[in-house]
């Protein structure tokens, strides 16, 4: 496989999956009938905080307010919005066609196309059809394609991808918890819907969500899709089966991750305090994917 | 004005008997929807063209029109001989004009025309390629004209495209119309990839050897033809920048690293196919590969210099080709065409240019051509100075009646002008595929057939010979 493809690949899923991780964070942060007596201007501006595109949205000398917000983060000229990522993720998906499954470049074709009028929606259904996308693509991409280079990359992105997006959120609820929520149960209700997990941990913590329970589960789980700890064992999975030399920098880089994802507790998190050791994660997290496209991407 | 599917007296031709009566059972607007249907899933896939004379490219669908092209099996038995011969005259004559130049020594062709064209190139003089095949892959564009009988419009000769249309239509029709597909036996086009794949293994200097197809990027019209033959063939589509030479050999850049490439089906013209030998401006090829394809290291199909066949200053050779080294006259008649390097036909052609069609030697996409019976007087004035200014970039030719098949439109059939690119694919055996892609000028009474110029295509039907078809020569 070209390295040329292997990356294509990566970064078509990481944009795709980028593109549904904002949409279910926006819609989580903007949700109806939350309640909230915090200041507002900071709730407004979480999901760009999230984001990093705090500065390019300050840029559009538009008013802070949810609607503004909510069209910047959609399609804003930003290299972070969501229309900028399926762009992208098509853009990718065109360029190696030929590697893929057509149902998988169908399903990312489809959505890029049918993009334009579902922006219009209500935030709630567009984040509901973008969601429905992503499961399609994912599904698509399971039942087509022989477990063969395309799709090992593939999904090395998306698990790339989905470890960043929890990290970013588990970064971004210290300074969330400095906004006054109702209660510890709201705040981490938003929380654990940005991450598409709410129900998840319903079901597999179920006690009342506080600081330590959620930090656990969305850290080191095992079983939950978008727990860092199971992206990355996942990565890790992949790698083993992507063989080849080029990937001892990157499965050193995931052992190490792993270690502590699965062998740390709460107590090493409150060693340095939550937003030191979200930070180390992730640094690490992004050594790994520099190991990556090192070890692949890059040519001699 | 011969017409596919009617007669003269407007009775239906036996071999579209069939297809008119399944259309006159269609409730009205079933075939629109369909159309839509289409459009639909054309557009879901993807196969677009990207036009490059605007500012930016946009993508756009190539209209398919559903009523097909009929062709019966005897009329294609007949031009698959004659497209066999003519192919094979071009890659001889290829193949003499690389070496000894023989048909230059006989005085049949004059040296200039052949060694100060644009297309010549010198570097591929006495290098010997495997099966002394250089076109391996022709598009050979043939129209009927009002005489019912085909001519040879043109020879493409160094990247053909449209076979994925070809491709894409008749699955697009077997789709939308099974029933039709019950009604008649038609020759099946879908192996064409695996044509091509044993075409390029038949090309390589090595046994066993590692294809690639070779792409501009996505950013080329034709880049869903690339990647959709890439696919289809199970082998890598790479660009210039993943490949490099070495030790006269072209590896890829994988993630395993450095892989051996044998053979390269390059969608890249000739002049940017390398900096360092050829175009120095071009971000598209890769440095060396010409030293590695002359040391034989890589094959290329089509070889390099393949342009010098298929020049329109050449076209009225080819019939003298076909005599020359096969000793046999020409099956596949070509059009009276008048050379404008030659003074009486220049004079001639000036004086009646309201009747000819004048055509840019090395034009392309119907670009750079006069049409003289639909021009105005300033249109004529105009060009008849550029044709003064440099007659020999020019060549001129009769008013083709091109033959019209109806195309689907507010609930009828609409005659609109057509013609036919048969593929030709030529490796250690020549092999074509029947039919080929029919291309349709929509708009009416116009005679430019070209994708980029707002034409469409149709699906082409090779009936199988069976009495159940009507099979009679029309």
């Amino acid at each position: 496989m070209l390295s040329r493809t292997a990356s294509n690949l990566y970064w078509m899923a990481r944009y795709f999956e980028r593109a549904e991780s904002t949409a279910r964070l926006l819609n989580a942060c903007f949700q109806p009938g939350i309640p909230f007596n915090g200041d507002l201007d900071k709730l407004y501006s979480l999901p760009l905080q999230i984001q990093s595109t705090s500065t390019e949205f300050s840029q559009q000398n538009q008013s802070l307010n949810m609607k503004n917000v909510t069209n910047f983060i959609i399609a804003g000229a930003s290299p972070a919005s969501i229309k900028y990522c399926l762009e992208m993720a098509r853009e990718n998906a065109r360029s190696e066609r030929s590697r893929m499954s057509s149902q998988v470049w169908e399903v990312i074709n489809q959505t890029w196309l049918d993009f334009n009028s579902w922006q219009k929606q209500p935030l709630p259904l567009f984040k509901e059809w973008l969601q429905q996308r992503s499961f399609l693509l994912q599904g698509t991409i399971n039942n087509t394609m022989p477990a063969n280079l395309s799709r090992h990359f593939i999904r090395l992105g998306i698990f790339l991808e989905r470890a960043d997006q929890t990290l970013r959120i588990l970064e971004a609820e210290v300074a969330l918890r400095t906004f006054s929520y109702q209660s510890d149960y709201y705040h981490w209700n938003v929380i654990l819907r940005s991450v598409g997990s709410f129900e998840a941990y319903q079901e597999t913590v179920v006690d009342i969500p506080s600081q330590e329970l959620v930090l656990q589960f969305l850290l080191f789980n095992k079983t939950i899709p978008r727990s860092v700890r199971c992206c990355i064992e996942r990565a890790e999975r992949v790698l083993q089966l992507i063989r080849g030399q080029n990937r001892r920098p990157s499965l050193k880089a995931s052992a190490q991750l792993l270690v502590k994802l699965r062998f740390d507790s709460l107590d090493d998190i409150n060693k340095t305090g939550q937003k030191s050791y979200i930070e180390l994660l992730q640094k690490e997290v992004f050594d790994l994917a520099v190991a990556i496209e090192e070890g692949h991407f890059v040519s001699t | 004005m011969f017409d596919e599917i009617f007669n003269q007296d407007q009775t239906v031709k036996a071999h579209y008997a069939a297809y008119l009566e399944w259309l006159k059972s269609c409730p009205a607007g079933y075939l629109d929807a369909k159309m839509s249907e289409a459009d639909l899933i054309f557009r879901k896939i993807g196969i677009t063209f990207t036009l490059n004379d605007k500012e930016e490219g946009i993508e756009r669908l190539i209209p398919s029109d559903p009523v097909p092209r009929i062709i019966t099996s005897s009329e294609w038995e007949y031009l698959h001989k004659g497209l066999e011969q003519r192919v094979c005259a071009l890659n001889m004559f290829l193949n003499d004009i690389y070496h000894d130049g023989r048909i230059l020594k006989e005085k049949i062709i004059p040296q200039s025309k052949i060694y100060k064209n644009a297309g010549f190139m010198a570097c591929m003089l006495n290098h010997n390629i495997p099966n002394n095949m250089y076109a391996h892959i022709c598009g050979i564009d043939l129209i009927r004209h009002s005489d019912g009988n085909y001519y040879v419009l043109e020879d493409n000769l160094r990247v053909p495209s449209g076979v994925s249309y070809m491709l894409q239509n008749r699955s697009m029709s077997q789709r939308l119309f099974p029933k039709l597909f019950n009604k008649y036996d038609i020759a099946p086009v879908e192996h064409y990839p695996s044509y091509l794949r044993k075409t390029l293994k038949e090309s390589a200097f090595c046994e066993n050897p590692t294809m690639a197809v070779l792409t501009p990027g996505p950013y080329n019209s034709a880049y869903y033809e690339h990647a959709f033959l890439a696919k289809e063939m199970g082998v890598p589509l790479v660009e210039g920048r993943d490949l490099f030479v070495k030790d006269n050999s072209v590896w890829m850049r994988t993630i395993y690293g450095p892989q051996k490439v044998d053979v390269l089906y390059r969608r890249i013209d000739d002049a940017f196919l390398d900096p360092l030998a050829l175009n120095p401006n071009s971000y598209l090829g890769v440095p060396g590969l010409i030293q590695a394809y002359r040391a034989g290291g890589v094959a290329l199909v089509n070889a390099l210099g393949t342009g010098v066949a298929d020049d329109k200053s050449i076209y009225p050779y080819v019939p003298d080709m076909i005599k020359f080294y096969l000793g046999e006259e020409a099956i596949l008649k070509n059009v009276p065409t008048r050379i404008l390097s030659n003074a009486h036909d220049l004079a001639y052609t000036l004086d009646n240019l309201d009747k000819l069609v004048v055509k840019e030697v090395h034009g392309a996409g119907g670009y750079g051509m006069l049409i003289g019976p639909t021009s105005t007087k300033a249109e004529r004035e105009k060009f008849s100075h550029i044709i003064k200014a440099k007659p020999e970039n020019y060549i001129a030719q009769p008013t083709l009646n091109l033959s019209t098949c109806g195309i689907w439109l507010d609930e009828n059939l609409k005659p609109r002008h057509i013609d036919l690119r048969p593929f030709v694919l030529c490796g250690a055996k020549t092999r074509i595929t029947p039919g080929g892609l029919t291309r349709v000028a929509l708009t009416e009474g116009s005679l430019v057939v070209n994708s980029s110029q707002g034409g469409g295509t149709k699906d082409t039907w090779i009936l199988n010979p069976d009495k159940a078809n009507g099979d009679r020569h029309a």
